[in-house]
């Protein structure tokens, strides 16, 4: 009689009710009152999922902790005999998880989500940008490639040396981008609104030049690994 | 409280703390077992001579299907009507296996579908088949549990996709079981070891079964499993050795005796038979000599074999399972230097030449102290476990071995799930389409690491259907592909400007439909029955036999006791017991049986007083101390 309109109240206060008795219980747990599981809230982001608060400077440690937790509580294999409809919950739950620790594990990634969230993805590659100080260069190495593809046998071993070096060098810059992407990560979480999306716009830039590089070092990894077939087909 | 053991056969021991029984079945290409968890240990369910162990063989007899040890022995007698290694077979179309077909001496029907064996005037699905072993397991369990078994959990490659698995899945359907997980064998292997050793950290396990191989890289913490990539290859195993070596044997004796044995069957699964023998002895002899007598072709091949010839015709084939090793590694990203253990798992790794090549690859000494051939049954056994609610402790995070993808415009693949992502995993991807008023739109699901759509397996088609009329590239189909915790997908879409839920109407490539799975598990039945019916008059038949030898010989012995009236009512019983046994009506015999066991009873009490008399008197000659009466 007297629980009742206690945890009505509640349940008022942050939300989240229980589908199954109307008790106050936390998204992505088990209801306290009848042992049911609570979906996630629809729509909730990779941060909410696993009940971090939105910051890009994360511990990697903590989060694998809280993705084992987590499973924990809520993996298909511990509802496999309950009803049809906790299963689904458990699987979608469970999902949901795991796909919010995939992204946020990663710096790259959990830039690139958070983007995504700020409406300012980068979609397709075809946004992927030069880095203004390498466009000269990169330009002359799409030269080389192209050569070395006709290049008679004693000028191919010359250009080969050349493009080798090139590559370790784009290599090594594309994995400073992820560095670059890390030093951002204290500002944006510090930062006002304006701060955020100034700080957002550079690390936007960076994803850019990481997919161009990208795009280049698999272009010159082709060139260099010579075609054990001509079967490509239409592209 | 109820005795719970009422009832259960001698020997049995279930567990009577666990409310639900999910037995672990490794369904292997060459064998296959049944395991339960036993008050937390896993065990292999054994038959009466002690063996866990069954041959993955089915054999179509005249009047019964039966299934291993049974089944080997008819393979080489009667080659067309045993079907072996049947999961190369699982979730494949007739055109990817066209160019094995020659090993096996079974029929395939050529089609562009699944594919499927011809036995005499039927036709069966591998999955159908697999079902016949599952039934038998099945079986095996009950008659040791003494309860009805009807949940389970079975091993898969990990490197299966998801046909494989489906068809795995609708295997146990037929066979009547409620398949609560799919596993994937080295997840399940280290499971195993777990249990057994509770130690944390990165762990490689090696699977080279009879027919699949399979590496997968595992981090244990807390009691969680979580593999963090996979790799393999679903068609390289100890069948490859026994091939290779079943080629060279039969070049061999076409160059030195000038007879040519290919496309003969039964002379085919000898030599077979007789390699594997060969091969499996020189993983602990240094030489063997394998004879093979040929006396249909008036000859006998007689050969030694060295381990090092051997492990030179099998190299090549072993170098096949280092680079997805190495991939597998690359993928974790723990480097090589990350992993603490290597595990061995897979009749094959008993091999020294796997041996050395996997610690070559690794830098350090692999592990088997489980058996290879039983560990995974145990893993599954143990996961069943945790399924029924029994083990807490331990939790398995496995991953999907593939990359799923859709086929875009021009043929290429949009990647939607990668490759080695821990499951269960969705991703959702907005589709519109292309016409006004299109109600329809289709996409083609392929799994695979390739570029290109048609280099990668093809899963299914899908049709989305019930969109509203609107102009072109109005909707908004947003469709969910979702890969559950056994790594089967389903899709789900809907249109989201009008929050319709469009249906999905799949076509599988290489699958069974649900109606057909249905059908077939109707057939499975009266295929079961047939066989019961078929064993019935074979007992009957046999216990007529029986009988009737018995009353020719008590009417002889017993003639003193003899009415002339009660030897006519015997006499006519029996000859109508022998025109029965000439018949199949299994019932009809009983009744006969039992007609001549109630006239002779009186001569049988006769006979056994005589009987006992004379025992009495021949003990009391021979002064024999009492208790020993027979």
């Amino acid at each position: 009689m007297f629980g009742e309109p206690v945890s009505r109240m509640m349940s008022e206060r942050n939300g989240a009710k229980c589908g199954g008795c109307g008790a106050a219980a936390p998204a992505g747990d088990v209801c306290p009152e009848c042992g049911r599981l609570q979906p996630f809230a629809p729509g909730s982001d990779h941060w909410t999922v696993l009940g971090l608060d939105r910051r890009l400077g994360l511990d990697r440690a903590d989060l694998e902790q809280r993705f084992h937790r987590l499973n924990r509580r809520l993996h298909p294999d511990y509802f496999r005999l309950r009803s049809a409809e906790e299963q689904a919950v458990s699987l979608e739950a469970s999902a949901a998880v795991n796909a919010a620790y995939r992204a946020l594990r990663d710096p790259v990634s959990r830039v690139e989500y958070l983007l995504e969230l700020e409406g300012m993805g980068l979609g397709t590659a075809g946004q992927a940008k030069p880095p203004a100080d390498l466009f000269e260069e990169i330009m002359e190495l799409q030269e080389a490639r192209m050569e070395l593809q006709t290049a008679d046998p004693d000028e191919a071993p010359v250009l080969r040396a050349r493009l080798e070096a090139a590559k370790a060098e784009l290599e090594a810059r594309r994995s400073g981008t992820e560095a670059a992407l890390v030093g951002c990560f204290p500002e944006w979480d510090a930062g006002d609104d304006a701060v955020r999306r100034r700080v957002l716009g550079g690390m936007r830039d960076i994803l850019a030049t990481r997919a161009y590089l990208r795009t280049v070092l698999r272009d010159l990894g082709a060139a260099l690994t010579v075609p054990s077939d001509g079967g490509q087909t239409d592209r | 409280m109820t005795d719970l053991t009422i009832g259960v056969a001698p020997g049995a021991r279930a567990d009577a703390t666990s409310k639900e029984l999910v037995v672990g079945i490794d369904l292997g290409t060459t064998n296959s077992l049944v395991a339960y968890m036993d008050r937390g240990v896993p065990q292999v369910i054994r038959d009466a001579e002690g063996r866990g162990l069954v041959p993955s063989i089915v054999a179509f007899g005249p009047t019964a299907t039966v299934v291993g040890d049974a089944a080997r022995r008819m393979l080489v007698r009667n080659a067309e009507r045993a079907v072996y290694s049947i999961k190369r077979f699982m979730g494949k179309g007739f055109e990817d296996v066209r160019d094995e077909l020659r090993y096996f001496p079974f029929d395939v029907t050529p089609s562009q579908e699944i594919v499927r064996i011809r036995i005499g005037d039927r036709e069966l699905t591998p999955p159908e088949v697999s079902a016949l072993i599952l039934r038998e397991l099945r079986a095996r369990a009950e008659r040791h549990l003494g309860r009805p078994v009807e949940k389970a959990v079975i091993t898969v490659p990990a490197y299966f996709n998801d046909a494989q698995r489906q068809a795995t899945k609708d295997a146990g359907r037929i066979a009547g079981l409620d398949v609560l997980r799919i596993v994937n064998e080295p997840t399940a292997a280290c499971l195993a070891y777990g249990l057994q050793r509770r130690k944390e950290g990165v762990i490689a396990v090696y699977d080279l079964g009879g027919g699949t191989f399979d590496v997968s890289i595992l981090k244990i913490r807390d009691g969680i499993f979580e593999v963090l990539a996979t790799n393999g290859d679903t068609h390289l195993g100890g069948d490859d050795f026994d091939r290779a070596l079943v080629d060279l044997v039969v070049d061999e004796i076409r160059i030195g005796h000038g007879v040519d044995v290919t496309g003969e069957g039964d002379t085919l699964q000898e030599i077979r038979l007789g390699v594997e023998a060969a091969r499996v002895l020189l993983s602990s002899e240094e030489r063997t000599v394998l004879t093979l007598p040929l006396p249909q072709h008036d000859l006998t091949y007689r050969r030694e074999f060295t381990r090092a010839e051997l492990e030179s015709v099998i190299g090549p084939i072993v170098a096949r399972t280092l680079e997805p090793c190495r991939m597998a590694v690359s993928d974790s990203g723990v480097g090589l230097e990350g992993i603490d253990e290597v595990v061995l798992v897979g009749g094959a790794t008993r091999t020294p030449l796997v041996r050395r090549r996997v610690q070559e690859l690794f830098g350090r000494a692999p592990h088997s102290e489980l058996n290879p051939d039983e560990v995974v049954a145990l893993g599954a056994a143990v996961q069943a476990d945790i399924l029924a609610g029994g083990t807490t402790h331990m939790l398995l995070l496995d991953v999907t071995p593939l990359s799923l993808g859709i086929e875009t415009l021009g043929g290429a693949v949009s990647v939607l799930i990668p490759r080695n992502t821990t499951i269960p995993t969705s991703a959702n991807e907005g589709f519109t389409t292309s016409v006004d008023g299109q109600s329809v739109v289709d996409m083609h699901v392929v799994q695979g690491e390739r570029d290109l759509a048609k280099d990668n397996r093809s899963l299914a088609r899908f049709d989305l259907r019930g969109i509203p009329p609107m102009p072109a590239g109005l909707p908004r189909i947003e469709v969910t592909f979702l890969i559950d915790a056994n790594g089967i997908l389903s899709v789900t879409a809907k249109e989201t400007r009008s929050g319709t839920q469009a249906s999905v109407e799949v076509r599988p490539t290489y699958g069974l439909s649900d109606a057909e799975v249905e059908r077939m598990i109707d057939e499975s039945l009266e295929h079961a029955e047939a066989d019961v019916r078929a064993r019935g008059l074979i007992d009957a038949q046999n216990e007529a036999d029986t009988v009737l030898r018995a009353t020719e010989k008590a009417l002889v012995q017993g003639a003193e006791f003899l009415g002339a009236e009660e030897a006519t009512r015997i006499r006519e019983a029996v000859s109508a017991l022998a025109i029965a046994r000439q018949g199949e009506d299994a019932g009809a015999i009983r009744e006969a049986t039992d007609r001549v066991n109630r006239e002779t009873q009186q001569l049988a009490e006769q006979l056994m007083d005589s009987a006992l008399r004379d025992s009495l008197r021949e003990r009391r000659v021979a002064d024999m101390p009492a208790g020993e009466a027979r």
